[in-house]
């Protein structure tokens, strides 16, 4: 059996383009997949439970590493559990594109309960007149816990909690803030990540956590995205 | 080129396995239908240069290209309807499958059984005959013929992949697939490349597939298969290529009138069934094999 009569240039110039398409394929297929093949292992939800308490029982939150980690040291006979998980591996880092949540936001203090604070945020997102204030919102799964402006003096933190949705004129009781785009290292949890930083290259400039959520916001899945300083990876 | 391909590939917010399948298998299909342009440019280049570029087979190629307006049109309507409809549905299944990726692969792997079958009742079923003979009326065998689609075709799919969703797998996981496997589809409609050695043994190839687009006796309704050659060779319907293939139905349809490409067989079963005695006669005409007689019109044959 043999083939019509080809240009043979033609004909590796064809294999050539289809053999590139197939190389090309497996780059998209791969560009993404490292992040996700880890987010679906995340089935032990109760991991996700221990970084809050281990927030809540120390509430030292601070630029300085070494003395973070002294604090930690004194109170890890308190911890009753100790989040392992996302300190054990290398940092991963994240390209992540740039885009807008927008949600409530509220000025929490960090030397108070911040589950009890947090859960207060969650609340009041819970019954946001979504049609009302984020007018043509589509449906969606995911819920961003947006950390920014700390400051250490008065142990405060300004947290935005939104869906992921860019309006002008918004209502004054919602507000948007923009995620740069950039490297980020991937955690399970902020607050967790700050407690215990070892050696991470931290910028705490703007770090956000994703949570997979029903409509009751009955919670499936957690990530942290923490902002890193450039350069160092 | 880490950098290059985040600019290439969408720049959007990818939180989770769904958004990533969702976006990958979307940006995957879109550069298929790029470098299937090229392909199709080279093998236009390649009848050229040895002279076997005609009118008949120029005009072949625009009518299966010009096939993807109505189908344009009816895949957006359908397909929205279809991420609306499975989404709804989705929510109501009390078992739900594992949303991560050997979850992901297994549905790939099922939704290529699935195209099998599929595949096979498109050509099996008259009714279903009546969208799929689209694809196959051209007599030319280029990367054009893989465009060359029926507006109801995607009504079809749509359909067929119900179970998945019923199973218990995640709508997205589904489409991803779907449309990863239809990708795959656009390689292998060529005669540019030969038998590709062990790789025929399990996927499908150019050479199977131009098996499968044979009018010839002994590849009559052969090579169903997605992406997988496996299911013919289970199943009993692979057939090896042993000869370049007659392209084309089995009662060739020459028009390029794209009204005519959409409905030829429309007419004839309208045509079949207007003559048809009886109900039982019209539902043969309408749920048997294309080219399906009662008893009696064979006898007088």
């Amino acid at each position: 059996m043999s083939l019509p009569k080809h240009n043979p240039l033609l004909r590796v110039l064809y294999m050539s383009l289809v053999l590139f398409m197939f190389a090309f394929m497996m780059a998209v297929i791969r560009m993404y997949w490292p992040d996700d093949s880890q987010v679906s292992e995340y089935t032990d939800y109760s991991a996700y439970e221990s970084p809050l308490e281990t927030v809540k029982s120390n509430h030292a939150v601070t630029r300085d590493n070494k003395s973070l980690a002294d604090v930690h040291k004194t109170q890890k006979e308190k911890l009753p559990k100790v989040m392992t998980k996302s300190t054990a591996r290398q940092p991963e880092l994240f390209r992540r594109p740039r885009f807008t949540v927008t949600g409530i936001e509220r000025m929490l203090n960090l030397s108070a309960n911040m589950q009890v604070q947090l859960e207060g945020l969650w609340a009041d997102f819970y019954n946001l007149d979504t049609q009302q204030h984020l007018p043509g919102l589509s449906r969606s799964n995911k819920v961003y816990l947006v950390y920014k402006s700390y400051d250490h003096d008065s142990q405060s933190i300004e947290v935005l909690i939104g869906y992921q949705y860019a309006m002008q004129n918004l209502s004054s009781q919602v507000k948007s803030v923009e995620l740069p785009k950039g490297k980020y290292i991937k955690r399970d949890s902020v607050l967790a990540t700050w407690d215990n930083p070892q050696d991470l290259p931290l910028s705490y400039q703007l770090d956000y956590e994703v949570y997979e959520v029903d409509e009751y916001f009955n919670i499936s899945g957690q990530r942290a995205f923490l902002s890193t300083n450039k350069g160092a990876y | 080129m880490d950098e290059l391909m985040y600019y290439l590939v969408t720049p959007v917010n990818l939180a989770s396995i769904t958004d990533y399948l969702e976006y990958m298998s979307i940006d995957i299909y879109d550069w298929t239908l790029v470098f299937a342009l090229l392909f199709l440019i080279v093998e236009l280049t390649d009848d050229a240069l040895t002279r076997r570029f005609s009118g008949e087979r120029f005009f072949e190629t625009l009518s299966s290209l010009v096939t993807q307006i109505p189908f344009y049109f009816t895949e957006v309507v359908v397909f929205s309807a279809a991420v609306y409809g499975y989404f709804t549905i989705y929510e109501f299944i009390p078992w739900k499958m594992p949303v991560n990726t050997m979850g992901f692969l297994l549905v790939l792997l099922m939704a290529d059984f699935t195209y099998y079958v599929e595949h096979l009742c498109l050509h099996r079923v008259r009714l279903l005959w009546l969208a799929h003979s689209v694809h196959h009326s051209s007599g030319v065998m280029n990367t054009a013929t893989a465009f060359r689609f029926s507006l109801f075709d995607p009504v079809v799919s749509a359909t067929f992949h119900l179970p998945l969703l019923l199973l218990g797998f995640h709508p997205m996981f589904i489409f991803a697939a779907e449309i990863l496997i239809q990708a795959y589809q656009f390689w292998i409609h060529n005669e540019m490349i030969g038998k590709l050695g062990p790789l025929e043994w399990v996927m499908n190839t150019p050479s199977h597939h131009r098996v499968h687009h044979g009018s010839d006796k002994e590849y009559i309704d052969k090579n169903y298969g997605g992406i997988l050659i496996i299911w013919d060779r289970i199943f009993g319907t692979f057939a090896k290529e042993d000869k370049i293939p007659t392209y084309g139905l089995a009662t060739p349809m020459t028009s390029k009138n794209p009204i005519t490409v959409q409905f030829h067989e429309f007419y004839k079963i309208f045509r079949d069934i207007k003559n048809a005695k009886g109900v039982g006669e019209v539902m043969g005409y309408v749920l048997r094999p294309p080219g399906w007689q009662p008893e009696h019109k064979n006898m007088k044959e």
